[in-house]
């Protein structure tokens, strides 16, 4: 490698650093930590700057879009008590069926985590794939969220268990997907980052 | 009352920084005189946040220079105080000092 040769950085670092900083000033940081590798940095010193660049980005997001998070909580959880039912009789049709089973709860497990990214994901205009990461790690840290996903399950299935599961399916789909729709959509109108996106 | 927009401890760190290095003021350089004249030892990321903050209240303003190899073809983005920004170093800077005890100081 010549002296002029842009220094090898680590590749998975070097993702992480695209997918969770800030366009403004993407750039110029990669330039900088290449020029200081370069320079003889370490590849250890290059992976703590890059913790702390997602970190910022981290802190960054939830500040600018408090209302944004706020709000596609709100109707995640909103959506979640529609949803909720629908694969509790699923899960209950498909007794006996351990594969459709198995789908149908990594579908709900998946899903969770990826309702509420893709809702943060949508209200987030410049970096779509970030904040949906960003929102599915959120969502599979929270500790609150599987305990109360299957609370939700108990306590929602009983009033409708006259129904049959195939029209609940239906029905709720439709209406969780309305409604994580109009999450995303209201909270990305009301906060002023976002505004030129939806005018 | 208008609400003003203090500058907090970082801020104006970063902000006397810029104005020292002035025009060769980027992220590396800014880190390193922070380092050299404090013995704070900041995370690059930091300083591009607060330099995005200064940037957004109108303190600092930003010019691009050119690629370079060594930074594998990215190039390097330059910073300067604007003429709010003087104003508001100095302000801040003033009133620290008038604060500061003069028995604890000199």
């Amino acid at each position: 490698m010549s002296r002029n040769d842009p220094p090898a950085a680590p590749a998975v670092a070097r993702l992480l650093l695209r997918w969770f900083t800030s366009p403004s000033h993407r750039e110029s940081l990669e330039g900088d930590l290449l020029e200081e590798l370069a320079a003889g940095r370490s590849q250890s010193w290059y992976w703590r700057q890059v913790g702390w660049a997602v970190y910022e980005h981290a802190c960054g997001v939830v500040r600018h879009q408090l209302t944004t998070f706020l709000g596609a909580t709100v109707f995640f959880l909103v959506a979640l008590w529609i949803i909720a039912p629908a694969t509790y009789r699923v899960m209950d049709w498909a007794r006996g069926q351990e594969s459709l089973r198995i789908l149908v709860l990594l579908a709900w497990l998946a899903g969770v985590p990826l309702i509420l990214g893709g809702v943060a994901g949508a209200a987030e205009r410049r970096q779509r794939i970030g904040a949906i990461l960003l929102g599915a790690t959120l969502a599979w840290l929270t500790p609150v969220t599987l305990p109360f996903s299957f609370a939700m399950c108990d306590l929602c299935a009983r009033p409708i268990e006259s129904t049959t599961p195939g029209s609940i399916l239906l029905l709720t789909t439709v209406a969780s997907a309305l409604l994580v729709g109009l999450g995303a959509w209201g909270a990305g109108r009301i906060h002023p980052l976002n505004q030129e996106k939806f005018s | 009352m208008r609400r003003r927009d203090y500058l907090g401890h970082l801020e104006l760190m970063v902000l006397l920084a810029v104005w020292r290095l002035n025009p060769e003021a980027y992220g590396i350089s800014i880190a390193k005189e922070i380092e050299q004249q404090c013995g704070y030892s900041l995370a690059l990321a930091g300083i591009y946040s607060t330099l995005e903050r200064l940037q957004e209240k109108g303190l600092i303003r930003s010019t691009r220079g050119e690629p370079t190899p060594t930074r594998g073809g990215r190039a390097r983005m330059y910073f300067d105080l604007t003429p709010a920004g003087q104003e508001e170093a100095r302000s801040t800077f003033t009133a620290l000092s008038r604060l500061a005890p003069q028995a604890a100081f000199s």
